[in-house]
């Protein structure tokens, strides 16, 4: 693709992302009439006390006001101007790990990490599905990201994503993932995506944010499991570098995409590769990759690339098989369809007793009959979208398995700039970018700028 | 700050001052954050334990056992170990030991401090005695919860300075090695490639095979998908099509005292001698296979019962002609079905309710709360259990049919408070709620209910104390509500006699209601009380301006228009058959199965016979087209005059 092709490409991303969320944010259909619901403290009876007793008055927070809602945005758009700045002009480590802190200060703790880009998957997901109306301010933290990413790279997770930071600090020993193995874990970042849409758009489970190992890490709180799974991924996390953004963050699937057509993306060296191979070993992210030539058989690569090519509608047609086989497990995330399972359970077997969502189905006087209407339209939903979600996964093994097979040619060592998440830990270990500080200090004479 | 380095360089780091405080940072931070986590962890475990709710919770048999012998082995082992008498110091354990006896005997103070408010509400001393303890807890988990925030606070710096003094011993101990040699880039590729397409098949397998278990273990979806696969799901009519019942109500025994559960039969000729013993007037006898009280429900040529043991629950149809036990139904494997026996009294039995049809299906309740609807030939339409019934001497309330609708009475619990009363009534043919009434302030009774008719609108009658209350057997909807039983053990159901609807209890009077008022009626409708010695057991019975009712051995009539007991006649059995209208005559059965039949009379007790069953009797006899059916103790009785 030339020069202009791509920029008139980016161009049309950029369009496309800013129309989906303008679509998202106002055409949706509005969102379904709420019946009154009673206020929490008036859903149990009213327990009999004394005349004198004063009853205290049920304190509702206010929602966040707008203005810091807006603000938020405001300082999502900087810091991801800042981070483009650190990463790609002024190439400074230390500006994007200063930067980084901040970020997981601010978005991380201050915040308690909501409403974060990742999460705002979800919302956009039942947004588009018709669930509600996505507040702008979700859809900006979601689309500014990917914006940037289309521009700049994934200087998002850099500095900017809490997530990112957490374990980007924790790396104490990093270890060396090998390549293959990498991209078969890589698949489940996908997988995850397509769950966590699937599973929003029927407003079953917000599983991105049920399972956020970090979460309890930012509000210091969290239950027994959440805890575990928070110190399990840290404890990963000093060792393996970024294990979450790199094998499960399904918005790393989307900035990955972004980045990979970027006009521009954080580089190793500041002007030119001299291959020294200092740079080799520097990524704990695997992000790094070394020359290649292809030197294989044209004939045969061709071959089982035609294959893989005529195989991929199978498996994704595969894919959605399972999807559809699937559904109905997955459609036990949905708290109705839980409830209305649990009712025929109740009313099937031969137990004693009442879960608490049969009481609770049991309190609300309706028939059992609207409860099993309402799953079976459920299961319909999930029966069309599971398929969908399986055809996903399909097409993501397919086009992975495509991928691997095709060649590339390599003459420098390059950041993969879908892999490469512009942390700027390999800045110092390229010579070029010694002679560009030292430069910079004038500690160099311009002529030697040529060596 | 390391390519440049030479190796001698990165030994005189280690021994840089920085370097070594950096160790003993992360030294000193990692114990930190393991005292603080072991805080944390033991501040969490106790906070679970201040919960007033769960200490006050009901206690099992077993844990008051092992509550009673804490506590008496921490009373003697507190005197033991006194120091003021031993005079000498406690050692950690023995301290432990009398500080978890202390919990153990709270614990049962707490328990005993629920059971006397339960008993006495209004009892100050022991409600302050509650909230002082409760105060005393909701402190100590508020400080509990202060130690958390501290702690996370604490951990989280802790942490920070942990893993800075980790990254700085990583940055001192960073050894830049000089690229190695490598195998050309492409040859690595291509091997990455290879490797790496294998890696996405083994992925690519992993999700397939979780998402093939998943389609293969997925949740049941059927009615009775959910039963474990020991559980043989009941035999369902494969079409169970709602048959247009042949014959009319009114002319058969589809329940309880008859059509409409007033106890007046339709059919009037009746044989008035027989003779257990000799055969006499006795069309059939047949065994019963299972006890029960329930009375014989009569549909053109079918008699159904119902029977009962423990573990056992039957359905009988018996040939009307013969007496030929044409099918038995075990009523097992009902949804819901508890494990638990109910508490009954022996004489209600397991099988008290009499059944009820509507020419299409009969219908059996039983004392665990199984509901069953069979068709003619003994197939199971549908069944369910309502729940194990909380009631004190055993569910008894009979059903009822109103159309194609069958009615059940299921009135539970100690007091009217507890809200477990309620009033169902549910489709013939699928065993759908059609409605529900828990709007039923009242306790746990034994009375069935009844429908008449007023002003050609039905009205379906329920007592049970305090209330007698009536429904729109089509809709459900509460018509009218009169607050007059007196006595807690409502039996007996009403007789509707002269536009009024008598009711009564053991222990009160005989009251007479006017159906005509909506919402509470007890000022205004409540015209008429008589008497004081009620039945416990058997109804009254109304006709010609008089009400009788069997009360133990004692007959009594009342005078509608004198608003007083008229007469009464003692004989030497007790009743608890329900005395039936048959044309001009009274027929009552007693307990040892003499039958009373006898001519209204206000004048006094007028005997037109008094045969023997010649076995004992406790169910209303069903009186239908020149025959009378009587359940005995062990078999079920044809009664018929000789075709001439």
């Amino acid at each position: 693709m030339t020069g202009h092709g791509k920029t008139a490409l980016k161009i049309v991303l950029v369009l496309a992302a800013i129309g989906a969320g303008i679509w998202v944010g106002s055409t949706v259909s509005p969102p379904p009439e709420v019946e009154e619901v009673e206020a929490p403290e008036r859903r149990v009876p009213r327990p009999e006390l004394p005349e004198d007793y004063r009853e205290p008055v049920t304190e509702h927070p206010p929602p966040r006001s707008m203005t810091l809602e807006y603000l938020d945005v405001g300082l999502l758009l900087a810091a991801l101007a800042a981070a483009s700045l650190l990463a790609l002009k002024w190439r400074s480590r230390a500006g994007i790990f200063v930067l980084m802190v901040g970020c997981l200060v601010y978005f991380g703790f201050v915040r308690k990490g909501c409403v974060c880009p990742i999460g705002a998957i979800q919302h956009a997901s039942e947004g588009l599905a018709g669930g509600f109306v996505v507040p702008i301010t979700v859809l900006a933290f979601l689309l500014l990201p990917l914006v940037f990413a289309l521009f700049v790279g994934r200087v998002f997770c850099s500095s900017v994503c809490p997530l990112g930071a957490v374990q980007e600090l924790a790396l104490v020993r990093p270890l060396k993932v090998p390549r293959w193995l990498e991209e078969g874990l890589g698949l489940f970042a996908y997988i995850y995506l397509g769950l966590a849409v699937l599973l929003a758009s029927t407003g079953a489970l917000y599983i991105i944010c049920q399972y956020d190992p970090f979460v309890s890490i930012f509000r210091l709180s969290g239950n027994f499991q959440i805890l575990v799974l928070g110190g399990l991924v840290l404890l990963v996390s000093m060792f393996v570098g970024r294990p979450y953004c790199r094998f499960l963050c399904p918005l790393s699937v989307l900035l990955r995409g972004g980045s990979k057509v970027a006009v521009t993306s954080a580089s190793i060296t500041p002007d030119e590769c001299v291959q020294c191979r200092l740079c080799e070993d520097a990524c704990p992210y695997n992000a790094i990759r070394a020359p290649a030539e292809p030197t294989h058989d044209r004939r045969t690569g061709k071959v089982s690339l035609g294959l893989l090519l005529l195989a991929l509608p199978a498996i994704v047609a595969l894919g959605a098989w399972l999807g559809g086989l699937s559904s109905e497990s997955l459609a036990g995330t949905h708290h109705t369809v839980r409830q209305a399972r649990a009712v025929r359970a109740e009313e099937s077997l031969a137990t004693a007793g009442m879960s608490d969502e049969v009481e609770a189905f049991r309190l609300t006087r309706r028939p059992v009959r609207e409860l099993y209407d309402r799953e079976a339209e459920l299961l319909g939903q999930f029966r069309r979208r599971a398929v969908l979600f399986g055809g996903w996964v399909g097409l993501v093994i397919g086009m992975k398995l495509v991928l691997l097979s095709m060649r590339r040619t390599r003459t420098d060592y390059e950041a993969e700039p879908g892999q490469c998440v512009a942390c700027g830990r390999c800045f110092r270990h390229c010579p070029r970018e010694h002679l560009r500080l030292a430069r910079r200090r004038g500690d160099v004479e311009p002529e030697e700028q040529t060596e | 700050m390391s390519k440049q380095d030479a190796p001698g360089q990165h030994v005189r780091r280690l021994g840089h001052t920085a370097y070594q405080a950096a160790v003993r940072l992360a030294v000193v931070a990692g114990v930190f954050c393991l005292i603080v986590v072991a805080v944390l962890v033991g501040n969490a475990l106790r906070a679970q334990s201040l919960n007033i709710y769960d200490q006050t919770r009901p206690l099992d048999r077993e844990e008051r056992d092992l509550l009673e012998y804490a506590s008496r082995l921490a009373d003697q082992q507190a005197r033991y170990l006194d120091p003021a008498q031993t005079g000498r110091r406690l050692t950690a354990e023995e301290q432990e030991f009398l500080r978890r006896a202390q919990e153990l005997a709270r614990a049962r103070r707490l328990a005993m401090l629920k059971m006397t408010l339960q008993m006495d509400e209004a009892d100050e001393a022991v409600l302050e005695e509650v909230r002082a303890y409760d105060a005393e807890l909701r402190a100590r988990y508020q400080t509990s919860l202060r130690l958390t925030e501290t702690g996370r606070w604490l951990l989280m710096v802790g942490g920070a300075a942990f893993l800075v003094s980790l990254l700085t011993i990583g940055a001192y101990r960073a050894v830049q090695m000089p690229p190695t040699e490598r195998p050309p880039g492409s040859e690595v590729q291509q091997q990455t490639a290879r490797f790496a397409r294998w890696s996405v098949a083994g992925a690519a397998v992993a999700v397939i095979s979780v998402a093939f278990l998943a389609g293969l273990f997925r949740p049941p979806t059927g009615l009775y998908a959910a039963l474990g696969p020991d559980d043989q799901p009941p035999e369902i009519a494969e079409e169970p099509t709602p048959q247009p019942p042949v014959g009319d109500p009114a002319e058969n025994w589809p329940g309880f005292r008859g059509p409409s559960g007033l106890g007046v039969a339709y059919w009037t000729d009746m044989p008035r001698s027989w003779d257990g013993e000799s055969g006499e007037n006795i069309r059939w006898k047949t065994a019963i296979p299972l006890p029960g009280n329930n009375s014989p429900v009569v549909w053109e040529d079918r008699v159904f019962l119902s029977g009962a043991t423990e573990t056992e629950r039957e359905i009988y149809c018996f040939d009307a002609d013969t007496g030929e036990l044409l099918w038995r139904r075990r009523v097992e494997n009902v949804p819901r079905s508890p494990t638990e026996l109910p508490e009954i009294m022996d004489m209600t039995g397991y099988a008290a309710p009499t059944m009820a049809t509507d020419g299409a299906r009969a219908y059996a309740i039983f004392a665990n709360g199984d509901l069953a609807a069979v068709d003619f030939e003994g197939n199971v339409v549908w069944q369910r259990n309502l729940g194990l019934p909380d009631n004190r001497y055993g569910h008894a309330s009979s059903l009822i049919t109103h159309g194609q609708k069958l009615i059940v009475q299921y009135d539970q619990g100690n007091v009217p408070e507890d809200g477990l009363a309620r009033i169902i009534a549910f489709d013939g043919a699928t065993g759908d709620i059609v409605w529900e009434q828990t709007d039923r302030p009242v306790r746990d009774s034994w009375s069935s209910p009844s429908i008449i008719e007023v002003d050609e609108t039905p009205q379906l009658i329920t007592t049970a104390a305090p209330w007698v209350i009536a429904y729109d057997p089509t809709s459900g909807a509460e018509l009218w509500r009169a607050n007059c039983l007196r006595n807690v053990d409502a039996a007996p159901s009403p007789t509707y006699v002269g536009g009024l609807l008598f009711v009564c209890n053991e222990g009160m009077p005989l009251i007479g209601i006017r159906p005509t008022g909506t919402g509470d009626v007890t000022e205004s409708h409540v015209v008429w009380e008589a008497g004081e010695h009620m039945p416990d057991t058997a109804s009254p019975i109304g006709t010609d301006g008089m009400v009788f009712t069997v009360s133990g051995v004692w007959l009594n009539c009342y005078g509608i228009e004198e608003e007083d007991m008229l007469w009464e006649h003692g004989f030497d059995q007790l009743f608890y058959a329900s005395p039936i209208r048959v044309g001009d005559h009274i027929y009552v059965i007693d307990s040892r199965g003499t039958a009373r039949i006898f001519r209204p009379s206000k004048e006094g007790y007028q005997e037109t016979a008094s045969p023997e069953l010649g076995e004992g009797v406790s169910a209303s006899p069903a009186f239908v087209r020149g025959r009378i059916y009587v359940r005995g103790e062990k078999h079920l009785y044809c009664i018929e005059k000789p075709t001439e």
